[in-house]
Parts: C-alpha cells; structure tokens; sequence
C-alpha cells in the first residue's frame, strides 16, 4: 500500500476513565464511578452480558457523547475542557466503526473514503484516491466506488465504515460489532489488513465489540468486561475469580 | 395558585422558553460561523493544520445550497416575479391614469414590488423550496448517524453542514430576490406597454427618479435577513432530530411554520420602522 501522509506527532498513548459516569436519563444509569487507564498497543475484546452498554462504552470512548460526570482524559488533557478544534489533532487518532449507519448518503463510497483526508488535507488527492482503488480492488468493490450508499448492499455499506478510519490509521481505533453483517471472506481478508496495519504499528490499540467468539481469538484479543456499571480488565476480572 | 397566577406563570415560562429559542439559534449562526471561518485560529498550535484547512470541502457545500436554492428556484422565481410585475402595474396604472399621476408609476412599482414582494415572496418560495429540504435532510442526517460520523472523522457539522448551508442560502435569497426585481420590473413594463403604449424611456426614468440608497439599504437588510432566519431555523430544527425518523416530519413543518411568522414578522417590523422614519423626516409625527 502507498504511504499516505498523516498529521503524525499527536499518537494516543494515554487514556483514562477518572471516576468516569454515564446514564441515558435519570435512573438508567449504564457506568458508576468507573476509574481505569485504559491499555495501549493491543487488542481488547469489549464483552460481557448483553445489554451492559459495550457498544456504549466505545461510543464513550470515541467521545462521540460526553460522560454524565467524571472526566475523560486523553494524552494528560482533560477532553471535556477542550474545543472541538483544540481536541482535533488527538480526534482524530482516535477511529471508530458504526455497527449501522453513518455514511454521508449523498457522497459516493470513494467520496466517503476520501472525505477525512481531502477534508484535513492529509494526503495529496491522487495519493488517497490510489489507496482507495487498491484496498477496493483487494475487497473486490472497484466496480461500486462511485456508487452512493443507498445503491449497494447493506454489507458493503458495512465495509465502507469500518475501511473509512482504517484507511486514516488511527492509534487507536474503536470498532462496534465489525465483523456481523461480512461475508466470510471479507471478514477473513478485514483480519488479514488489521493484523498488518498492527504489524506495521499504523495502528495501536484495537478495542472491538463481537457477538462472535471466532474473532477475538483469532485475533488474539484480551478482554475488557463490561458487566452491572463496571468496567475491568479481563485479565484483574480472572484474577479476582480465582482469589 | 388562583387563575390569574397561574397564567402569569405560563406567560412568563412561554417568554422564558422564546428567549431561549433564539439565544440557541443565534448560538447555532454564531459557533457555525466561528468553527469555519477560524478553525486554524482555534485549533492547537502543534496540530500542523493548514490556514485554509477545510475550506474547499466547505466551498463545495456551498456551491451546491446555492445551485439547489438559488438556481433551481429561478423557473418559479420568474413566473411569479412576472404576475405580480404585471398585477401590481395593471392596478396601479389604472388608478394613477385616473388621477393623472402616470409619472409616479416607478414610485408605485418601488414601493410594492422592490420593498415589499420581492423580499416577502422571495422568502416565502425560498422556505417552501429549500426550507423544508434543509431541515429534512439535516434531520435524515442525525437518524442515519451521518453527523456522528463527521465528529469521529474530525470534521465539526457546524463547519460542513450548519454553515454552508447558511452562506449558501443567504447568497441565494438575495440573488434571488434581485432577480425577482428585475423579472417585476421588467413584466412591469410590458404590461404597462402593451396598454398604455408607454415608451422604455419613460418607464426606466420613472423607476430611475424612485429609486434611493435608502432601497438598496431595506434590499439587504430584508434579503440578507429573511435567508439567515430561514436557514438557521431549519438547521436548528433538523438538528434537534433525535434518534427517530419519524421526528424528521415533525421537524420539517416545525421549521416551515416557525420560518414563516420569523420572516414576515421581521418584514412587517422592518417596514413600519422605515416608514416611521420617513414620517419622521417629512415632519409628519
């Protein structure tokens, strides 16, 4: 793949949850007093029963909505006391993949993946447009690149999401159910690009929900247990049952 | 609580809740316009962005509110531009003939069309036409988690979807509205010749003797006003959408109805004020 220019010097290498609150309304609370630093440089599998708020604990963590009390703190820097353009070098390290939804309908597929880096100017146009024709031809989409959303399968739509903020190699990346909804050779080429990019460091830390337990394994994924308010490391969560 | 203050109590909690509407959508004009135009300014030092970071996307945002607001409303623009042209010197000839007043026909057409239609019509296509699609497409937006995803990408939607669409919109009821001028004035005359066989040369220093700075001032102010109203509130409406498509409807009318008493109520101010000041210099209050 061609080395696509990035911004570079802002890599996420702290994160942590400080005495971390969240609830949808009075009374539904989803996390209660939740301290952590999160763990960088690998892959973390958000589990736990279902309904415990995985998918909104990675929404929490791509700050797409603020915690109900607590702080958040990326790099050392408390992320509620800063502007959306204060935070936007260290936004945009941080990736996330839509489990439905959110691809601009009115732009086409290599519209919507060209749109981050044409937006930041992040790259030289012909240089993104030539990664996007080579990771299309490598999922086998070249055909519908310039299709709209609406036009193509809800699967492809899928792929596009998740491809969107891999292609801008985020350090960190937050992927909601990614794998539901793929064919299976897609999936298995999806594993095949997210265990180089690893291998190149282009991306660091990978935290995924999965209703699957194939995918966490073959990714070599510790997990991170979401369960009644809590959140622990899988690894301290094992630990406390055997003690 | 008796009866009357209970009601005091819900007036004043109704003009709380009005303030506070249009706190939070001159916030919305203000953030949009400030998240665009100094986004390098606002960003970290360190972020390595460029000055004009942005901006070509933005540009082509408002390239297209213009061609779906301006452009594409012209064919309508023209047909009612030429009736009322047409209406307004078909009366009004017929009345100043009587009195022998058919000098003061470029005065008449000044008055009703330039400072009164255009701007009020304009507006009223403009929520009708672009209106309704803003707020609707904003809210589809919100359900379809499109503004979610302009947040992660780094991208504020107050830069690439608020503020294009009011620049856009703005640029587009005022060009509008001065087409719509030029179509009256213009289906003004061709009336005006077809039954009093009245030459261009008169008509055109007629229009030339009416028309002041004092026009092209209400020109703006109405134009550039009635189209940052109609834009802002249908963003605002559209985003308010929350996570339900069947909010989308619901916010769509809300922004029509809300548009059209915010446009003619500003209209109607603006022209009471004007000639309150007219009555004033002619010493008559």
């Amino acid at each position: 793949m061609s080395q696509i220019v990035r911004l570079g010097k802002n890599r996420i290498t702290r994160f942590e949850l400080n005495e971390f609150t969240f609830q949808y309304s009075a009374g539904n609370t989803v996390f209660e007093n939740v301290s952590l630093d999160l763990p960088l440089n690998e892959i973390r599998h958000v589990t736990g029963p279902s309904g415990q708020g995985q998918s909104t604990l990675l929404k929490l963590l791509a700050l797409l909505t603020p915690p109900s009390g607590g702080e958040i703190r990326v790099n050392e820097r408390v992320v509620s006391e800063m502007s959306f353009e204060e935070f936007l070098p260290w936004r945009i390290e941080i990736g996330y993949t839509f489990e439905g939804g959110g691809l601009l309908a009115n732009r086409t597929l290599e519209e919507n993946l060209a749109l981050p880096h044409l937006y930041h100017n992040l790259s030289d146009p012909e240089v993104i447009l030539g990664e996007i024709r080579e990771i299309a031809a490598r999922f086998k989409f070249e055909s519908f690149l310039n299709r709209r959303p609406a036009l193509v399968s809800g699967g492809l739509r899928k792929l596009i999401t998740i491809l969107r903020p891999v292609l801008l190699r985020p350090s960190f990346l937050l992927m909601d159910d990614p794998f539901s909804g793929l064919d299976p050779q897609t999936a298995k080429e999806l594993e095949r690009l997210i265990k180089e990019l690893r291998a190149k460091e282009e991306i660091q830390t990978i935290y995924f929900t999965s209703r699957d337990e194939v995918w966490p394994q073959r990714l070599g994924a510790k997990q991170l247990w979401v369960d009644s308010g809590r959140v622990e490391l899988g690894e301290e969560r094992d630990e406390r049952a055997a003690g | 609580m008796n009866t009357w203050t209970r009601q005091a109590d819900a007036i004043g909690a109704g003009i709380f809740d009005f303030v506070r509407y249009l706190r939070s959508l001159a916030l919305l004009a203000y953030l949009s316009f400030r998240s665009t135009v100094f986004t390098s300014w606002l960003a970290s030092k360190d972020s390595g962005l460029s000055a004009f970071h942005g901006f070509r996307q933005v540009f082509s945002v408002v390239s297209s509110q213009i061609y779906f607001t301006g452009w594409q409303a012209m064919p309508l623009i023209t047909v009612l531009a030429l009736a009322a042209g047409g209406v307004s010197i078909m009366q009004s000839s017929a009345q100043l003939s009587i009195l022998g007043g058919t000098s003061m026909l470029g005065n008449v057409m000044v008055m009703i069309i330039v400072r009164e239609l255009a701007p009020l019509i304009t507006a009223l296509i403009v929520i009708a036409r672009s209106g309704t699609a803003v707020a609707s497409e904003i809210g589809n937006m919100k359900v379809n988690r499109e503004i979610e995803a302009l947040q992660i990408m780094g991208i504020n939607p107050l830069s690439y979807i608020v503020f294009p669409r009011i620049a856009g919109g703005v640029l587009s009821v005022i060009s509008l509205a001065f087409y719509f001028n030029a179509i009256a004035l213009l289906g003004g005359f061709l009336v005006s010749r077809a039954i009093h066989n009245l030459p261009f040369a008169f008509y055109f220093e007629s229009l030339s003797n009416a028309f002041s700075g004092v026009d092209v001032f209400l020109f703006f102010v109405k134009n550039g006003f009635s189209g940052l109203i109609i834009f802002v509130l249908a963003c605002h409406q559209g985003l308010s959408v929350g996570t339900s498509s069947h909010e989308v409807p619901q916010v769509t009318t809300k922004a029509v109805v809300h548009s059209i008493i915010a446009v003619t109520s500003f209209n109607v101010l603006t022209s009471i004020l004007f000639y309150l000041k007219e009555l004033a210099r002619l010493g008559i209050i």
